[in-house]
């Protein structure tokens, strides 16, 4: 029994894992599901505050899983979770704001937004349609080109792509996100 | 979709993560994992976070996993402590109910029949050390010599869900000394039959516990065993004339938390009574009482009561703590702290006419489309990546011309310049309706400069 046990937590569905908290309420379910993902809520969190705070955070998000996960009927738990941390993290910021009179500036934070649900599902494929987007990719700024083709065609990382075009880091990645979603814009218009 | 699943349901190894950002990984597992990110947003962004701190992050995700399983732990170790606890003092009372019978057996024997029975005390049984996690009930008819008054000590255990909190084992054992069982529903009551003459005692203890539905199987078995080696042939030979139930009802673990918020002396009515870090709250009423359900019965839950003009205030309420008296204590600086934007205000005596306020020309909609669109970003705020809100203050002039520019609010010099370029190079203004001047306050966004 205990041997079954562990393997539900370890190998389980997070929807089953999610099922067996809401029908036992035992929070080992809860545990076990929550550490699969801990350590990106805690990166997450990591972009808003210091470590501690966020260790914090980690924890507080875990309590209100406790409330929420037993009230709201939950699809796709790693998405519901990723908006989840980021509120959280967007509230506690603004509470902090009011209290101590700081100004922390919410301008450069992403707010999350449902297409992000959108965008995990669209996102996936694209490499699906690759051979027949030539022509879009043709149609790409030549930085977003370069990039898109290195990084997915040619299977290349962040770090050759830079070294190969002589590009910043940080812009090779922007270029591959913009090149991908440009991409799709050009795809979808050939659909239709 | 076969790609979707297989990282939509699966963790990323921190191992990997921190091996990634240490640049230990090589240019093919480095690969993998971008593209993994690409698609998964929780992870780019845990990604970026990461690579935000120079520092090793190892030490913190094993801390917090440590503090997660001391989280979920917490609650077991509370849960297995009672019952070691609870055998020690059932063993005690097993003891004292074995003398009492053997007294009884005794004086049943020397001559006293019928109607006699003995009020039992089993003080030491509700120690108090116990009391956090089980409450018992006793009941106590005086004078107990007499006919059918007997000592009542009844179970009633709350789990949390009912369906399999009385498992079969249990029920057998208890059908032992109990000798009727029923079950109706959800509810299982046991009825012990014991003689008049004998004592009969059953059991309460409350289980304030949801989720320790194995500790209570364990009590129940215990108490089964214990009693009929201590109650025993009497219950066989006479038929049920009293009876003392001891019922297992499941009840939806809550805890009702009632209080009354006041100033000290009058109840405030209105006042948010917020449980920390939830949204659950409730609002109180007119006489500042408030109740509310907390679904965690067995650690403190911190309630924060807030109302405009108070301090808000904050405090932690233990599990036995149920009925509060929460004083606010008035806030000096409470009101002082709401800014009020706008204008000079002033109502136009001449026939009661609405004060319009100096109005940008073409109406704040296109006024604002105007900064957003002509918002130049200065270079070197580029550089520093500045960012943020810029407020100008102004005069508008009877004849519509602006006046008197003062920044109320700076950001960076470049940017406090282009402010000011903005709303003097910018639409025209409409002068206040009285046709007197008035100030006006423009706030120019610099929004953070990504690139795109």
């Amino acid at each position: 029994m205990a041997f079954l046990h562990h393997n539900i937590m370890k190998d389980a569905d997070d929807a089953v894992l999610i099922l067996e908290y809401k029908r036992s309420g035992q929070l080992d379910y809860l545990a076990a599901l929550y550490q699969r993902y801990m350590n990106l809520v805690y990166g997450v969190c990591l972009r808003y505050f210091d470590e501690e705070s966020s260790k914090d955070a980690v924890m507080q998000i875990f309590e209100e899983l406790i409330v929420k996960l037993q009230q709201h009927e939950v699809q796709n738990f790693k998405s519901w979770l990723h908006v989840l941390t980021k509120n959280h993290c967007l509230m506690k910021l603004r509470s902090m704001k009011n209290r101590e009179g700081k100004e922390i500036s919410l301008d450069g934070l992403p707010v999350m937004e449902n297409d992000s649900f959108a965008h995990h599902e669209n996102g996936v494929s694209i490499e699906v349609h690759l051979q027949g987007m030539e022509k879009c990719l043709d149609a790409l700024p030549e930085e977003q080109k370069r990039s898109v083709d290195l990084f997915y065609l040619k299977e290349k990382s962040y770090k050759e792509v830079a070294d190969i075009t002589g590009y910043d880091m940080k812009k090779v990645k922007s270029y591959i996100q913009n090149g991908k979603r440009n991409l799709k814009i050009c795809m979808e218009q050939q659909d239709v | 979709m076969s790609d979707k699943h297989s990282h939509m349901n699966h963790s990323v190894d921190p191992e990997l993560i921190r091996k990634y950002l240490a640049g230990e990984l090589d240019n093919k597992a480095m690969h993998a994992l971008e593209k993994q990110a690409m698609d998964d947003p929780f992870l780019a962004d845990a990604l970026d976070g990461f690579a935000e701190r120079k520092s090793d992050q190892r030490m913190h995700l094993a801390d917090l996993n440590k503090r997660l399983e001391l989280r979920v732990k917490g609650k077991e170790e509370r849960k297995v402590l009672p019952i070691i606890r609870l055998d020690r003092r059932w063993l005690a009372a097993a003891g004292v109910l074995l003398l009492v019978m053997g007294g009884l057996f005794w004086i049943w024997r020397s001559g006293f029949r019928e109607d006699q029975s003995i009020a039992y005390k089993s003080a030491d049984v509700a120690d108090s050390s116990i009391t956090d996690t089980l409450q018992y009930y006793n009941q106590e008819e005086p004078m107990a010599w007499g006919n059918k008054s007997e000592k009542l000590r009844g179970i009633s255990i709350r789990p949390d869900t009912g369906s399999h909190i009385f498992p079969g084992n249990v029920s057998t054992e208890s059908r032992g000394i109990a000798g009727i069982l029923r079950r109706e529903q959800d509810t299982v009551a046991l009825a012990m039959a014991p003689s008049p003459s004998t004592v009969a005692a059953a059991p309460t203890l409350m289980a304030e516990k949801a989720d320790r539905t194995d500790t209570i199987d364990t009590r129940i078995v215990d108490i089964a065993i214990a009693n009929p080696k201590d109650m025993p042939i009497r219950e066989k030979e006479t038929e049920a004339r009293s009876r003392n139930y001891f019922a297992v009802k499941p009840i939806v673990a809550n805890r009702l938390i009632k209080g009354q918020v006041n100033d000290g002396k009058n109840g405030l009515p209105g006042v948010a009574v917020i449980l920390e870090g939830t949204t659950q709250g409730v609002v109180t009423g007119a006489d500042g009482s408030f109740s509310l359900n907390v679904a965690d019965t067995t650690k403190n839950v911190n309630l924060v009561a807030s109302y405009v003009g108070f301090k808000q205030e904050r405090l932690s309420v233990s599990p036995r703590e149920n009925n509060l008296d929460i004083r606010m204590r008035e806030d000096q600086n409470g009101l002082n702290e709401v800014v009020v934007t706008g204008y000079d205000k002033k109502i136009s005596k001449k026939f009661g006419a609405v004060y319009q306020p100096p109005m940008p020309a073409e109406g704040y909609d296109s006024y604002n489309e105007y900064l957003a669109k002509n918002t130049h970003y200065p270079a070197s705020a580029v550089a520093d990546n500045v960012k943020g809100r810029v407020k100008v203050s102004f005069r508008v002039m009877p004849d519509g011309s602006l006046e008197d520019f003062k920044i109320t609010r700076r950001l960076q010099p470049d940017c406090d310049a282009e402010a000011l370029r903005l709303i003097k190079e910018g639409p025209g203004w409409t002068p206040a309706s009285d046709r007197t001047a008035a100030r006006v306050t423009v706030e120019v966004y610099f929004p953070a400069k990504t690139p795109r």
